[in-house]
Parts: structure tokens; sequence; C-alpha cells
């Protein structure tokens, strides 16, 4: 399944996929490169998904009737929904501990503004983690209406906001709630891990399976990589 | 003294609501009869007969909304013994056709299991729920309610008012059809985030559960690593949900019902047979569907399937069953040696699987029930029992985002299939607070269109459709069930902008989506 918007990301970020997903020689390629390598990985990953294998049974309870939608085609009362609505807003959706969701809509009255006055459109991302704060302007264009947000820190809280400039000062249109990212114990006492070995075995026995698969999610991952190494490191010495 | 393992059965029975009067038979229509049929009556049959045969049971059943509207309705009744009616039809052809050949005990036993399931469905009023009170009186059931449509919670935060919505209209259909206020709350695919909790204790629950990877990933450290019920900021509580025993069921490659002596779902006559045989039993114009006759084993990867055993199927069942308590007992074992006694496992499934999917596991649940029931080392449980029994105590954690869905967080619910409805749900919902905002206390017909309104929010907010559009199953009707809802919204919201009221549409909508009669649309007041 692919969950990023490839080529809505940065080169920096492609570059970083690209490195936790393992593409070969990613350090060598160009933006075009990366996006077509990720898109390759990501399309793979998405036909392993759809195996079809005869086990795979019970994904959901209802029943499949996907060769023959095409006779429901007629419900009453369906109509378009509209392109975009009057405000001007902009929505954070929480994805998972390393993405969220942007959306946003411009007001007829915005865009003309915008296109009147030539100043530049700006989705800016606030992360701030008790007195650290970092804030990114990412340049859109008055066409764009949403952007997949990486979270470079998972602890504290992230908001997002449509700005442009006016007069050389930053003027903001609209900013989204916030959300509260993360907050792990482990994630912040790395160490603590190490010094865990009963309390892990009692986490690892309600997230294994019988086969000793850990259920997957991206930060447990992370958790039970730090305690792999702890315990491999103990091994050796 | 010798720790005991608290089992709390957890099953979420849930569909969206689906019912289409006016076509005179509709497609999607057959998850429910399919579920209440395979399902949720095989299920109320067996625990009636452990319960006259004194097994001391105990688990808890969370009927969705959607669903106890849908079973209750007394145009879906009629449809469903029509379709059992000609179900029972097909099964006599059955019998006929299949005269001589070793499949035709088969055809037999499902024609028996129909009959027998209608004359329990009329002989009970043609509904289910008293029998499902009477099995909570007798003690064996714990229920509880969940959100109204089955709302994928965390993705609506930022509304306040459609999450209350979601949490109140849950506790009210609970209420109105089982006569009291339910302690637990079933999160729809166990999303939680943080503050969740404090809306859900605002309105008396008492409990919910949570995903089994929540716990190790929380604020605080935890002590008993989901074992214990986990106590939220709010003070409700929360039931992390036993990923390594469910997943010896639920695992789709590996779990209990992929053996190959069981019943394979997808060979069924419905598809096999010749047109001119089939026609009458399937859909117009000449849809295949399935029909529940089935007489295939799953035999292995290959498409040459072996024909099914009943009495062989049985057996794997008992020793599958035999297998599920040693994994159980084993992990008790394990726990209790590192100093976690009397620990609660929390098994939560959806009902469907059994019986439905897994033709089984009716039978895997009532052997289940019956041997955990005479083993000295198994306690079975509800988690208001575990609230309630001073053995068990709780720990204190700040819990963070969650769900048991696929990478443990939203992204089933917010991927590139359905991303594109949330924009269009969240102006609804931003437009129905402004409808209750600018017209508060309307009476009769404006406020029967705002009611409607609020209805089809509501719906709209339903996780079932951005899922199917996520599983590529059904994936237009979801979509145009998504379009129909946020249309009829719309329709509202133009015509009260107007002060106008579009009586004849009124009435149409509200014979369409007659869900939640009670429902007062100043529930999506944000200043209420």
């Amino acid at each position: 399944m692919i969950l990023v918007k490839v080529d809505s990301l940065s080169t920096q970020e492609l570059r970083n996929i690209a490195e936790e997903e393992g593409v070969v020689g990613f350090d060598a390629l160009d933006r075009d490169g990366l996006v077509a390598a990720l898109r390759e990985y990501f399309e793979e990953d998405e036909e392993q998904a759809r195996d079809s294998s005869v086990n795979r049974r019970f994904l959901y309870g209802l029943t499949d009737y996907r060769e023959i939608d095409k006779d429901i085609q007629k419900l009453p009362g369906v109509v378009d929904l509209p392109e975009s609505y009057p405000n001007t807003e902009i929505h954070l959706l929480y994805k998972n501990p390393y993405w969220a969701y942007a959306y946003w809509a411009i007001s007829k009255s915005d865009r003309k503004k915008l296109e009147e006055s030539g100043c530049g459109l700006f989705l800016t991302i606030r992360i701030e983690n008790n007195d650290e704060k970092s804030v990114f302007s990412i340049p859109i264009s008055i066409e764009d209406t949403e952007w997949n947000v990486s979270l470079s820190s998972k602890k504290g809280t992230c908001t997002v906001s449509l700005t442009t400039e006016q007069d050389g000062k930053s003027l903001e249109l609209a900013h989204s709630s916030t959300l509260n990212l993360i907050d792990s114990y482990y994630l912040d006492n790395p160490e603590e891990i190490y010094k865990n070995d009963n309390l892990f075995k009692i986490y690892l026995s309600q997230i294994a399976n019988k086969d000793g698969e850990v259920e997957e999610t991206p930060l447990i991952d992370e958790i039970l990589s730090v305690y792999e190494k702890g315990v491999t490191e103990r091994w050796k010495a | 003294m010798e720790s005991v393992n608290n089992i709390n059965l957890i099953l979420h029975a849930h569909l969206p609501y689906v019912r289409h009067l006016e076509y005179p038979r509709f497609l999607e229509e057959d998850w429910f009869f399919e579920s209440l049929n395979e399902s949720y009556i095989p299920l109320l049959r067996m625990l009636e007969k452990l319960s006259k045969e004194n097994v001391r049971y105990k688990l808890s059943i969370c009927f969705s909304p959607t669903l106890l509207t849908m079973l209750e309705d007394d145009m879906l009744k009629k449809r469903f013994i029509n379709y059992m009616d000609l179900h029972i039809e097909l099964g006599e052809n059955e019998v006929r056709r299949l005269q001589g050949r070793t499949t035709r005990a088969l055809a037999q036993k499902y024609l028996k299991d129909l009959r027998e399931n209608l004359k329990y469905f009329e002989e009970n009023g043609e509904s289910i729920i008293d029998v499902v009170k009477k099995l909570r009186k007798e003690g064996h059931l714990e229920l509880f309610t969940t959100a109204a449509t089955h709302a994928y919670l965390p993705l609506y935060r930022e509304f306040p008012t459609a999450i209350r919505s979601q949490v109140i209209v849950g506790i009210e259909t609970f209420e109105k059809i089982f006569g009291y206020k339910p302690d637990g709350f079933w999160l729809p695919e166990c999303g939680y985030y943080p503050g969740l909790d404090s809306v859900l204790s605002s309105y008396g629950i008492k409990w919910c559960q949570i995903a089994s990877h929540s716990v190790v990933s929380a604020r605080e450290k935890s002590k008993y690593g989901g074992y214990r019920p986990v106590k939220l900021p709010s003070g409700l509580v929360a039931f992390p949900r036993d990923w390594n025993i469910t997943s010896l069921v639920w695992s789709d490659r590996s779990g209990y019902p992929c053996d190959g002596d069981y019943r394979e779902f997808y060979r069924d006559i419905g598809y096999d047979l010749p047109m001119n045989y089939i026609r009458k039993y399937i859909h117009e114009p000449e849809v295949r569907v399935f029909t529940g006759f089935k007489y295939f084993a799953i035999t292995g990867k290959e498409n040459d399937k072996k024909e099914y055993e009943v009495e062989k199927a049985m057996k794997k069942v008992s020793l599958h069953v035999d297998n599920f308590i040693y994994h159980i007992k084993r992990a008790g074992l394990m726990i209790s040696g590192l100093d976690v006694d009397n620990p609660v496992f929390n098994l939560c499934f959806d009902q469907e699987l059994f019986g439905h999917r897994w033709y089984e596991g009716i039978e895997f649940l009532r052997l289940f029930l019956i041997r955990s029931s005479l083993e000295p080392s198994i306690r079975l449980t509800t988690p208001s029992g575990n609230l309630n029994d001073g053995r068990i105590g709780t720990e204190s954690l700040y819990i963070n985002d969650s769900s048991w869905g696929q990478g443990g967080y939203s992204d089933v619910w917010l991927d590139d299939k359905n991303i594109w409805i949330y924009r269009h749900i969240h102006q609804a919902i931003e437009r129905m607070e402004e409808l209750t905002q600018r017209f508060p206390s309307q009476g009769s017909l404006k406020g029967r269109f705002l009611n409607q309104a609020s209805r089809e929010v509501l719906l709209a907010m339903s996780s079932d459709w951005p899922y199917i559009m996520h599983d590529q199953t059904s994936v237009t009707y979801a979509e145009k069930r998504l379009r129909n809802h946020l249309g009829s919204f719309n329709v509202v919201y133009s015509a009260m902008c107007k002060n106008t009221v579009n009586t004849e549409w009124l009435i149409k909508a509200e014979r369409r989506n007659a869900i939640f009669p009670d429902i007062d649309y100043n529930i999506f007041n944000p200043m209420k």
C-alpha cells in the first residue's frame, strides 16, 4: 500500500525513506530517480499485500461483491460533492507516529488576494516539544489542497498553518488544531530498555504470536530493536 | 493461593446500516441476513442450550447501534424471512439434486439448520433481542455499546460535537432497546486518542477495550504489560486486547480457521452451479452471490478441493479448543512466574467471524466455554466483573493514539484510497454545528428536517465506508453510500440557508434512513 504521496515529499525526505526502505544506491539517485525507485518499491509492496493466498480469509466480515459493483450504480439521492468549500481553513489528521495528513481549502476572496498580490503561499509546520520548537515553511501552489506531513519528532505537539507574506511579514490565513504526538516512556528512556528483561518478557508475551512474530507497528519495532540490540550485546559479553 | 487466569471473551457484533426498501431485494442486505442466519442466531441457540445444561459461562457482547436498529426493523425482519424461505427452497432442491451423492448429508444439514433457525427466529417474536436480555438476566452476558455508526473516532477528534454525538446516540440506542445504561463502550477498530476517555467517562461509561501494543508504548512504564486493566487519566478503565492469544484464531494466514479440514468459504454453489439452476436464488440480473451451500474443505492453497467432512472438522475443532486453552494456561504460567498473578486475558473478536466466515466457529466457542468452565486455572469473567473484583488491580497509564488496524494507528482509515472523504465529512460536521446555532430550537417540520440532517452526518461517519475503500471490496457501494449521506445533508443545509423545508424529500429521506428515531439535532450544538 502506498502510504505516502511520493512526489509531494522533499528530496531529503525521499532520500531518508529510500535509506530506511533499503533502496540500493539511493545516495546516488537524483530526485526523479528516487521517486521512480520508491514508486516501484511501494507498488511491489502493494502487490505482496494483495497476495490472493486462499488462506487469507475473513479479513473483513462483509462478503466481497467486488465483481458486481457495476450493478448498483443507481442508488437514489447520490449527488456530486463540491470540489471545494468556501472558507479558508486547514485540518491536520494523525496517521501514525511518523506521518500526519493536512488538507485545506482557500476561499475565493483569499485566492483573489493572493493572485493579485503575487505573494507566495506556504504550508507552515510547527512541532513543539517543551522548549524545543521546529518550524518548517514549505512553499506550495495555490492549487495544492493536501500534504503528507512528516513528523520530525515523535513527541510534543504539531500544528500546521497556511501563511503568506505581506509587507515582509508573515501573515497567517488559517491554522489547524493542535495534534498531540506520541509520548512514550521507552522512546524517552532507551537505556531503560536494557534493564527490563522480565518486563519485556511480559510485554512480548502479549504482542507476539505463537510463531514469535510481533504485532507490526512502527513504534513497537523501534522499541524492540533497542531491546534486541541490548540482549545481543549482553549475550556477546 | 494459586493464580487464576481471568478470561474476558469479548464479541463485537456490527454491520453497517444497510436497508434499501426501494428494491425488492438488495445485494448488500445479504450481509445482514447471512450474519443473522449463520452467526447471531446459531450463537444464541448455542448459548441458550449451554444455559439449560447449567454450564457456568460468561462472555461480553457488543451489538452496535446500527445492527440493533436493523435487528428491530420490521421491514428487514420480513425480508429476512423471505431470504430464509428462499434458501429453504434451495435446500430442498439441493437434497433432491444430490440424491445418491456423499454430499447429500451436508445439504440435509444445511436445510435442517435453515429450518431450525427460522423457527427459532419466529418463535422468539421475529427477534433475537429477548433471548439476549434473558441470557444477560441469567448472568451469562455483559452487554455493552459502541459509537452510533461505528465511526473511527481518532479522525474526528477535532470535532468534539461529532465525538459526543457518536457516544450519546450509541448509549441512547442501547438504553432504548435493553432498558438500562451500558457500562462498557467498544472503541470502533480499537481506535483511541488521548482525551477520548474523558468524553466516555462524562457519559457514565466505565470501561472500553484498547489495542494490545498501546501498553508497551505508553507514556509510563507498564508493570503488567496488558495483563491488568489500565486506568486512563479520566478514571475510565481500558482492557488491552491480547494479541498473542487472539491471533491463534484471528490470523488470516495461520489461525485455526485456515485449517485444511475446515469448510471452504469461497466454494459455493452460487458460483459453481449452472445459471438455469441457481438463477432464482442469486441476484438479478444473473449476479452470482454466496448462497451458503458449500461442500468443499479448504484442503490446501490450490484450487483442487476435497469434499468437506463434518466429523473430521468437528474433531479438529476439539483439538483446536484444547490447543487454545493450553496456550492461555501456558501464558498464565509464564506471567505468574514473573510476579503477575491472576492475569486478565481480553480476547476480543468480531462476532461475524464465528459461524459466517468460520463455519465451525460456533462449535469452537461452545467447546471453549464448556471446557473453560471446568478448568480450575481459568475463570470466565466480564470487564465489569473484573472492576468489582478486589483481586484484580489496575495500573494507571497514559495511552497514546492507537488502533488494532494494520500498522497500529490510523493508516487503514486514512490511505490513498479513502483520504478524500474527510474534507467532505468534516465540512458536513461544521455545517451541522452551524445549523444548530442558527436554528437552535426548531419543532415540527424544521426540527424533523434538522434531525434528518444529523442522521445523515452520523451515517457518513461510519468506519465501514473508508475500510471498504481501503480493502477494495465493495468500493462502489461504499462510495455511493457516503455520497448519498453527504448529498442528503447538503439538501438540508441548502434548504435551511433559504429558510425552507423540502417536505416531500424529508418524508422520503426519513423512510430511507429510518435510524435513530429519537435523535435531537442539538447534540451537534458546540455550545452545549
